[in-house]
């Protein structure tokens, strides 16, 4: 069924539809209406689960993992401070193996204060062992809420939505929301085999050796990795039940493009109309798409940008003596490319600054007069 | 138990299903949480030292008849106080501080008419050496010593110069504000004790002084029956009548006529019994009180109830001269009074207006100023400022009205339970004072029985307790509520005749009014403690009424201190 | 694609307006997208809110700058410089005013639209919420969607007084006074 939503809404639509029993959150602009939606269903009976109210986005955190090693599945949203404040709990879900699904209103960290589009708070989590996903509409929240969940489940770890404040969780747009019947058919009841057990007590997280400890590291990466593999099955079943599918990432215009852009979230959107504006001009310049960020699709990417001499990376987060994050890894998943691309930095959109297709165009122009390499970011200051 | 604490391996996270109790995380911290009572400010108010706290969490789980015994171990005349005692308990509550005083007077009532046919379940003590106590007076006071004595082992012997027992309670105290069946059954549960009661004897025509002092001890309280004079031109007139001879009248069923208006001279509790039985035997009634309303030392319930029925009052009047007109009536000149200065007892002191005088016609003038103690028959080494004053040197003690103390029924009690405990140490050779300090309830006057009984039996001795203050209780864990008002007879009925005003709490009410008790420095079992633990070592047991910690695992963290909402819990330093 | 401005203050109704009009070419099968500047909203401070409508799906991920249509529901948010230098060519304006004004000569060279809301609002008993009324005067002014569908889209988004609010969108329509572009 179609309808006129928010990102936000939408991702509460994804929620009630993965029959969610327990969610754990505490309100934060800009994710507040996905919470607001929640207690509102919750109230009226519509959502079947539980909603906990908790004290800080610290214990919704705690909540979600403990209700996961029970074995049901789990739901919090939050965004900025409040993942900051939930960053020890993250390491705990993805330790605890729990598979948690999150969302995450990407809005810029203080200080200064501000409500604006930025993704460095989810990125800055990215070393947390959480499976982390960048969307770039409200369609692609809802339908990746319930994508993280089928592979979440698989490979025990939990999963992170990320949607951009105001572009994505404030832009109302026509959304599909899948049918009831279509979700069950897609995503199996949660088996998790590592639960608590009351015919068999024991505790969780006790203290172990260095060899353990490096054990069990050793097996979450490998499980880590496999997502890789298991994303792409799941988004074609998606495909397959739902019209819909995205891959890890995407490539568009790619094949014969010079330069190369490339973006997450909500600037891919308009940068798609920027790629077509400047094909009309006679510009062969492309677009990859990185959809999953951790685990990083290092192969994939090296495939889709193999030949490529010129690529742009746009990133509108910004990691201080460093540069955008986005690139920093790409230019690792390049470091072995045999044709040694060029590599350009971009920083464009923090703090919620609009990036509008002119401005991509700009940056693409500008990437193709260029020759020499630029190890720092540069920054688009309009 | 199984104490292999290798994680197993089948999982992709590491879980053990051993026990951690094998690890005492107890030695970690040097604070552990310790329990510490403190005595809740209601308590020590209250002069017989009533376990209040104590009494209303059992209250409040319904156990009536707990509740009741406990209350009994300080005071054998619960029904009674819990309807006519001034409650200091009230004034000094202090969740009157945070909204509104906890209904104490009135839940002690509804324990005491709920568990009123349930058997006394204190065991007087095994005393090989008892001696045999007389004892002047079967009011409030002696019957308490009686009762307090038996408890202790010792048979008492009562000599009382009226026909029935009670005293006050029974001759003084209208039966709108205390039934007589009440009454009845609180006295018959003392006399069920090793107590024998002589009625109908005069100490000093019966039987004499020198008589009594035949037993081991001696208690007097004669009570003060005497009516003070009014010491005025035509105080002699047959319409002029004495406020407890009045009273004692009524309360002996006798048929009273009263005049169709009536003056009531006085300001105390008398008086407002004769003004309100006065109005019930149909007169119109108007009380002359020479200070102002602030002033009057009658129970403020009293005198409100008194206005609600349609007494009249008239203050700074005094009077002195009444007239018998031509028609009958009285003619009452009254001085004009103001008030200046204070008095030897503190109250503001009222001086005549000079040549300010206004008189009043009525038909009947009751005078209630003040009653005396009659001491024809106690010899003059016993007598101070007109007032008995024991002599414990010749074992013979005093108590009641009769004493230099506050003639309420619950000062009286409580100078016969500490009379009682005076007198078996006494008769035990013992020193008085060094135990009263051990068994005191504050530091108000009021002394425990429980606590005594526990020292003179097992040597144990309680530890000194402080007052928890207001700013002791954690009010963040109690949500603001009105106390209950007790529902009263409706005023058509009230006034045709001498059915008790006011009615009791339904269930519901006395559950919701215990239940408001904030149990000052006393664990009610809350369980804030237990559910806040972060450890999960504590448990607790409201029916063996134990709070029990597991040292060995308790890590000193603090919380359950910084969560009770009482103060109870307190962490102390360890090794 | 046309691209539509909404100003206001907050409480009239401006950023509910451009959501019922978004609810109403979504009903009409237009690929709508809804947005206002978040961050300040309060009672009677100034509010923006924003529509694109396409016959495809809107790519763009960022504001709108040069609208083709601003429409004002309180006449001291009118600034005639504000709208000559954002307004695009051709465009056209709303504005709730209420006085027969021979004013805004500036912006004779757009189609405007000229509707005492306030009143209408009044008079209809929807009260101080105009977004009903401008929405009325505003598919006068552009045929962007039928009746139907607008009452349509009313009826699923206006929380209370139903039957006054599809009056007032009627009022709407009927009473704006449209001044063509001058030749």
């Amino acid at each position: 069924m179609k309808d006129f939503l928010t990102g936000n809404h939408a991702v509460a639509h994804a929620v009630k539809l993965c029959r969610t029993p327990l969610i754990a959150a505490y309100p934060i602009t800009p994710q507040t209406a996905i919470y607001e939606k929640l207690s509102e269903w919750e109230a009226s009976g519509v959502l079947k689960g539980i909603m906990m109210r908790t004290e800080s986005e610290h214990s919704a955190m705690a909540s979600c993992i403990a209700a996961s090693l029970t074995g049901v599945r789990t739901f919090t949203a939050t965004s900025s401070q409040g993942i900051a404040l939930m960053h020890e709990m993250l390491h705990f879900a993805a330790g605890c193996r729990a598979p948690v699904v999150m969302a995450n209103v990407n809005r810029l960290l203080a200080a200064p204060w501000g409500f604006w589009a930025d993704q460095l708070d989810s990125l800055s989590q990215r070393d947390t062992g959480w499976i982390q996903f960048y969307c770039e509409n409200g369609q692609e929240a809802l339908d990746t809420v319930i994508q993280s969940y089928k592979i979440a489940e698989q490979v025990y770890l939990p999963a992170m939505v990320s949607l951009e404040a105001f572009f994505v969780s404030h832009f109302m747009e026509p959304v599909d929301i899948p049918e009831q019947e279509q979700v069950d058919r897609f995503l199996p009841p949660l088996d998790l085999p590592h639960k608590f057990d009351i015919d068999k007590p024991g505790f969780f997280v006790p203290v172990v050796s260095s060899e353990l400890y490096r054990k069990y590291k050793h097996m979450a990466q490998e499980s880590m990795d496999s997502v890789k593999e298991i994303a792409v099955k799941v988004d074609q079943e998606f495909k397959e039940e739902f019209g819909r599918g995205y891959g890890m990432i995407e490539s568009v215009a790619l094949e014969d493009a010079e330069v190369a852009l490339v973006t997450a979230g909500s600037i891919t959107s308009t940068a798609r109309l920027a790629i077509k504006n400047l094909r009309k001009q006679g510009n062969k310049v492309g677009l990859l798409k990185v959809r999953l960020f951790r685990p990083f699709p290092v192969e994939a990417i090296q495939v889709a940008l193999k030949g490529k001499k010129k690529i742009a990376i746009i990133d509108r987060n910004l990691s201080l003596g460093s540069g955008g994050i986005f690139c920093q890894e790409l230019r690792a998943t390049l470091i072995h490319s045999p044709d040694h691309p060029l590599t350009y930095s971009y920083i464009a959109g923090i703090g919620g600054t609009d990036v509008t297709p002119e401005v991509i165009q700009k940056i693409a122009m500008e990437v193709m007069s260029r020759t020499e390499p630029v190890d720092k970011p540069m920054w688009v200051m309009e | 138990m199984n104490t292999n604490h290798e994680p197993s391996s089948e999982y992709v996270i590491p879980i053990s299903f051993g026990s951690t109790e094998i690890i005492e995380t107890g030695n970690w911290g040097f604070l552990k949480p310790q329990t510490s009572f403190m005595t809740a400010p209601c308590q020590e108010s209250c002069p017989a030292g009533n376990p209040i706290p104590q009494f209303l969490y059992l209250a409040t789980d319904g156990r009536y008849h707990e509740a009741l015994q406990i209350l009994l171990r300080e005071n054998p005349f619960p029904g009674v106080c819990g309807r006519v005692c001034f409650h200091p308990c009230e004034t000094d509550c202090n969740r009157a501080q945070y909204d509104e005083p906890v209904s104490i007077r009135s839940m002690e009532r509804y324990v005491s008419d709920v568990a009123a046919n349930q058997p006394l379940n204190l065991k007087p003590v095994r005393n090989e050496g008892s001696k045999r106590v007389a004892i002047v007076g079967a009011g409030p006071a002696g019957l308490s010593c009686a009762y307090f004595l038996s408890l202790l082992g010792h048979p008492s012997t009562i000599f009382e110069s009226q026909k029935e027992p009670g005293g006050v309670m029974r001759w003084g105290i209208p039966g709108y504000r205390l039934p007589k069946s009440i009454l009845r059954k609180e006295i018959q549960r003392i006399l069920c004790l090793p107590i024998q009661i002589k009625t109908n004897i005069i100490v000093g025509e019966d039987i004499s002084f020198d008589e009594l002092t035949q037993f081991d001890a001696v208690f007097l309280s004669p009570g003060a029956g005497l009516n003070t004079s009014l010491s005025i031109e035509g105080e002699d007139l047959k319409q002029v009548w004495m406020g407890q001879d009045f009273l004692g009248r009524i309360n002996s069923k006798e048929k009273v006529t009263l005049g169709k208006e009536c003056i009531v001279i006085g300001g105390g509790n008398t008086a407002m019994d004769v003004a309100r039985s006065a109005l019930r035997l149909g007169s119109k009634v108007t009380v002359a009180y020479r200070r102002t309303k602030g002033e009057m030392p009658a129970i403020r319930d009293e005198i409100i109830e008194a206005e609600e029925e349609g007494v009249r009052f008239e203050f700074l009047i005094q009077p002195v001269k009444i007239n018998r007109l031509q028609n009958k009536k009285l003619a009452v000149t009254f001085q004009r009074m103001k008030l200046s200065g204070l008095d030897p007892s503190g109250r503001p002191k009222p001086i005549p207006v000079k040549r300010k005088f206004i008189t009043m016609e009525t038909d009947q003038l009751i005078t209630a100023v003040g009653e005396q103690v009659d001491l024809s028959w106690i010899p003059q080494d016993l007598i101070k400022n007109g007032l008995i004053e024991g002599n414990p040197s010749s074992k013979i003690f005093g108590g009641g009205d009769a004493i230099d103390q506050p003639r309420t029924v619950v000062h009286a009690i409580s100078s016969g339970k500490k009379a009682a405990i005076s007198i078996d140490l006494c008769l035990r050779g013992e020193s008085v004072n060094q135990v009263f300090s051990k068994i005191k309830v504050g530091n108000k006057g009021a002394v425990s029985m429980g606590a005594y009984l526990k020292g003179r039996e097992d040597g144990e001795w309680p530890e000194e307790q402080r007052i928890i203050t207001y700013e002791q209780i954690n009010t963040l864990y109690f949500e603001s509520s009105r106390r209950v008002r007790m529902r009263k007879r409706s005023d058509d009925k009230r006034l045709k005749g001498f059915s008790e005003v006011n009615l009791s709490f339904t269930s519901k009410e006395a559950h919701f009014s215990a239940s408001r008790c904030f149990s000052c420095g006393t664990c009610n079992y809350c369980y804030n403690c237990y559910f806040f633990c972060p450890e999960g070592v504590i448990s607790l047991d409201p029916v063996q009424r134990r709070r029990i910690v597991d040292f060995e695992h308790c890590k000193g963290c603090g919380t359950c201190a910084k969560v009770c909402p009482k103060s109870v819990v307190v962490m102390k330093e360890v090794g | 694609m046309i691209e539509i401005k909404f100003r206001g203050r907050g409480g009239q109704g401006a950023v509910s307006a451009s959501e019922i009009l978004g609810r109403a070419l979504f009903l009409d099968g237009k690929y709508p997208q809804c947005f206002s500047l978040f961050g300040g909203e309060r009672r009677g401070a100034p509010v923006v809110g924003f529509l694109r409508v396409d016959e495809e799906p809107i790519l763009l991920k960022c504001q709108i700058y040069h609208p083709d249509h601003i429409i004002i529901f309180d006449p001291s948010l009118i600034n005639e410089d504000e709208i000559l230098q954002e307004l695009k060519p051709g465009g056209m304006v709303l504005v709730n005013i209420n006085e027969e004004m021979d004013f805004l000569q500036s912006l004779r060279k757009f189609k405007i639209g000229f509707v005492n809301a306030s009143l209408i609002a009044k008079d209809t008993g929807v009260g101080s919420t105009l977004n009903t009324v401008m929405l009325g005067a505003y598919i006068h002014l552009t045929n962007l969607v039928k009746m139907d569908t607008l009452v349509e889209a009313v009826k699923t988004m206006v929380p209370s007084k139903m039957e006054e609010n599809i009056q007032a969108v009627k009022e709407g329509y009927r009473q704006v006074k449209i001044f063509e572009v001058e030749e």
